[in-house]
């Protein structure tokens, strides 16, 4: 195998990627805001919506950042920063279209190394503030990565099992006759719901709830809070894009172009995470972890075993 | 150009409210939240994501405090409106949107944050969640952040002579230590829960030792002594007055109780969808809109609520005192069915037995044993799942007198 970038996107690229995912990321804030105004009864219309996101860059950009007693700044600041920082580098080997803007050999584990650091942040996060309420939003988070850490590794091991490889092109080529999502329904699903917990999303969203005040989130304000909240939502659209071309054959479909289809699927696949997150409560931590532990592992193990099963019998 | 004030301006036009509610002041809380749905104003969780404060009321002493303390923690752009029974709230909420545009007045807040910010508050952060102790370190004065959970009882916490020769990273003691349930040695950390909590009963706090997320020990004060008379038992007091009042007036104040009750529930189990439509279908209730419009939504919704089955799961053998947390949701859901049935009754409310209408009553001092040994999530949910009206022990004794 080699080594280079052989189907990354130009260089210039690279400046795109951001600008990109942050146009993308709030129209779906857009799209959740305008689910949530229809569900409380207001007439707010699509444009109302769309202004949501800025007028809350806006609020929080001119915000005062606050202070806190015996805080751990550094950690604190960190830990925010980190979010959209892991969002972006995750991102760098989505294929947007056919062509990621790294593709590395290894570019599932560099995925995954980024997701993973989401963990750490939010858990800096709650205790840099040394707030007792974001600190009890801390260990939640620390509670659901080991719950969902798992579950997300096995599935993401299972997709590259059945290309033979860890480089995300070669597994979006492995399915041009047939789609991952067919022959690892639990993977596909396993992956979705660990994604989103480690998103922090509703309804794994626990670490930030409004029954902690905001949880680890409590104390942040002005542009520490929008760094962390505008993270959180860029990992929600990495994590959720990023089951395209692990699962659904990447840009693969007939009349669109490749990144036509990749815009289509994530869509899809956003949406429904938006509107599953207002189907359901939030899950409690002791719960969760119970689910995770007693289905999700031995589900996502045995699919493993399965798809491992069937690349030996097709290599005899 | 004027970037910041172009900013300021954009932002003011949807800032984030943080309602501080006055016991006893229910009707007036439940306004403010019209109100802010009506503008499409979200409602913050902590002072840190919120620009406007909302004072629902007029506090006594303790919660007036607690405002000032609460208001102190505000990031600048801010603004305060104090709202009282009397107050025009649309053009109340108008003046806060002008004052978070007014870029000259909101700069005046950022560069003197001494005089803007009192006491201990501007760099005390636990008082975010500890506040209601900010009546008794208020005393104090002297920038120090104590932490308010610790005040009183114990021992090395008592005084300020009792930190001297411990270090105190700025100020703030460090938690203690004590067994946990397994027996092993962990910190304690006293934490005053309350009054300023998004879907928490107004005034109360509840002061609790916590070890990691457990729930050690608890005590429940309401602030101020107490709420007066309760918004929803009105037309039951006036009937008692004997005044002509009708069986549905009755029930549709005990529907629009049981609806808020619900949508407080949901609010804190985080299940947004639903608790957006409690809420919603209560104002409507509340504003008198006839049974035919309201009858089937709210029917339908508690369906959906009992078919849940996440919910059922999510509450399934959490205790609440003598019963559990799915147990108070049921009783709850059964007298809401119970009043929207008789939302048109004209009978006089005196010849009719009501009390399938009545919720679960309960002292701070029931509702803070009910606590002990859950976890904060759980906690949470209890308290969210009896709501109570929190009353003066006097008046708990004259009630239980009638009847």
């Amino acid at each position: 195998m080699d080594t280079g970038d052989r189907m990354a996107l130009p260089l210039w690229w690279v400046p795109l990627l951001p600008v990109l995912l942050i146009v993308v990321t709030a129209g779906v804030v857009a799209v959740d805001e305008a689910a949530a105004a229809r569900a409380r009864g207001a007439r707010e219309g699509l444009l109302g919506s769309a202004v949501v996101p800025l007028r809350e860059g806006a609020r929080l950009l001119v915000g005062q950042r606050r202070r806190t007693v015996a805080a751990d700044s550094v950690l604190w600041r960190i830990g925010g920063a980190t979010l959209p920082v892991a969002a972006l580098l995750a991102a760098a080997v989505v294929p947007l279209g056919s062509r990621p803007v790294a593709d590395l050999t290894d570019g599932v584990v560099w995925f995954n190394a980024m997701e993973v650091l989401a963990w750490a942040a939010v858990w800096m996060v709650g205790w840099g503030a040394n707030s007792a309420l974001s600190l009890v939003g801390g260990y939640r988070f620390v509670a659901q990565g080991l719950a969902y850490e798992l579950p997300h590794m096995f599935a993401l091991i299972t997709a590259a099992l059945a290309a033979g490889s860890l480089r995300v092109t070669d597994i979006v080529a492995a399915q041009q006759d047939l789609w991952f999502v067919v022959i690892m329904p639990v993977a596909f699903v396993a992956y979705l719901v660990s994604a989103v917990a480690m998103a922090f999303w509703g309804p794994f969203d626990a670490a930030v709830g409004r029954d902690l005040a905001g949880g680890a989130a409590a104390e942040l304000s002005g542009v520490d809070r929008l760094v962390f909240a505008g993270g959180r939502w860029l990992l929600l659209v990495v994590a959720v894009a990023m089951a395209v071309p692990l699962f659904l054959g990447g840009g693969a479909g007939p009349w669109l172009p490749a990144w036509g289809w990749v815009a289509v699927k994530a869509g899809a696949l956003l949406t429904s995470v938006l509107w599953l997150r207002r189907r359901f409560p939030t899950v409690r931590m002791d719960r969760f972890t119970e689910v995770s532990w007693v289905v999700l592992v031995p589900l996502t193990v045995a699919q493993a075993l399965v798809v491992a099963l069937v690349v030996l019998g097709r290599g005899m | 150009m004027d970037l910041t004030g172009w900013l300021l301006r954009v932002a003011a036009r949807r800032p984030h409210a943080l309602v501080v509610a006055v016991p006893g002041e229910t009707g007036l809380r439940l306004a403010v939240e019209m109100e802010l749905g009506r503008r499409g104003w979200p409602v913050a969780d902590s002072p840190a994501g919120a620009d406007l404060l909302v004072v629902a009321g007029t506090p006594g002493p303790e919660l007036a405090a607690v405002a000032e303390t609460v208001w102190a923690q505000l990031p600048a752009p801010r603004a305060r409106v104090d709202v009282a029974g009397d107050s025009d709230l649309s053009r109340a909420f108008d003046a806060g949107e002008r004052e978070l545009a007014d870029a000259a007045l909101q700069r005046h807040v950022v560069a003197t944050p001494e005089a803007a910010l009192p006491h201990a508050a501007v760099t005390d952060h636990r008082a975010v969640h500890d506040i209601a102790a900010a009546p008794e370190s208020g005393g104090a004065g002297h920038g120090m952040a104590m932490e308010p959970g610790m005040a009183g009882g114990h021992g090395m916490h008592s005084g300020h002579g009792g930190m001297e020769g411990m270090e105190m990273p700025g100020g703030v003691p460090m938690a203690d230590l004590g067994e946990d349930r397994d027996g092993l040695r962990l910190d304690a950390l006293h934490v005053a829960l309350g009054p300023v909590l998004p879907d928490w009963p107004a005034g109360l706090v509840l002061r609790v030792v916590l070890q990691g997320d457990v729930v050690v020990d608890a005590e429940a004060e309401v602030l101020d002594g107490g709420a007066g008379p309760s918004f929803w038992a009105e037309p039951r007091r006036r009937a008692g007055a004997g005044e002509p009042v009708s069986v549905g007036d009755v029930a549709r104040r005990a529907a629009a109780r049981h609806l808020d009750g619900l949508a407080r529930f949901l609010g804190v189990a985080a299940w947004t969808d639903p608790a957006d439509r409690a809420r919603r279908w209560r104002d409507a209730v509340l504003a008198g809109e006839p049974t035919g419009q309201v009858g089937a939504p709210v029917r339908d919704l508690i369906t959906r609520v009992e078919r849940s089955r996440t919910l059922r799961w999510l509450i399934r053998g959490v205790p609440a005192g003598e019963c559990e947390v799915a147990g108070l949701l049921a009783a709850r859901l059964a007298a809401l069915r119970a009043a929207l049935a008789l939302l048109d009754d004209p009978r006089p409310a005196t010849d009719v037995d009501l009390r399938a209408l009545d919720d679960a009553v309960i002292t701070p001092a029931g509702l803070a044993a009910a606590l002990v040994g859950a976890e904060l999530a759980a906690a949470r949910l209890v308290v969210a799942a009896l709501d109570p009206h929190l009353r003066t022990p006097v008046e708990e004794a004259r009630s239980h007198g009638h009847r």
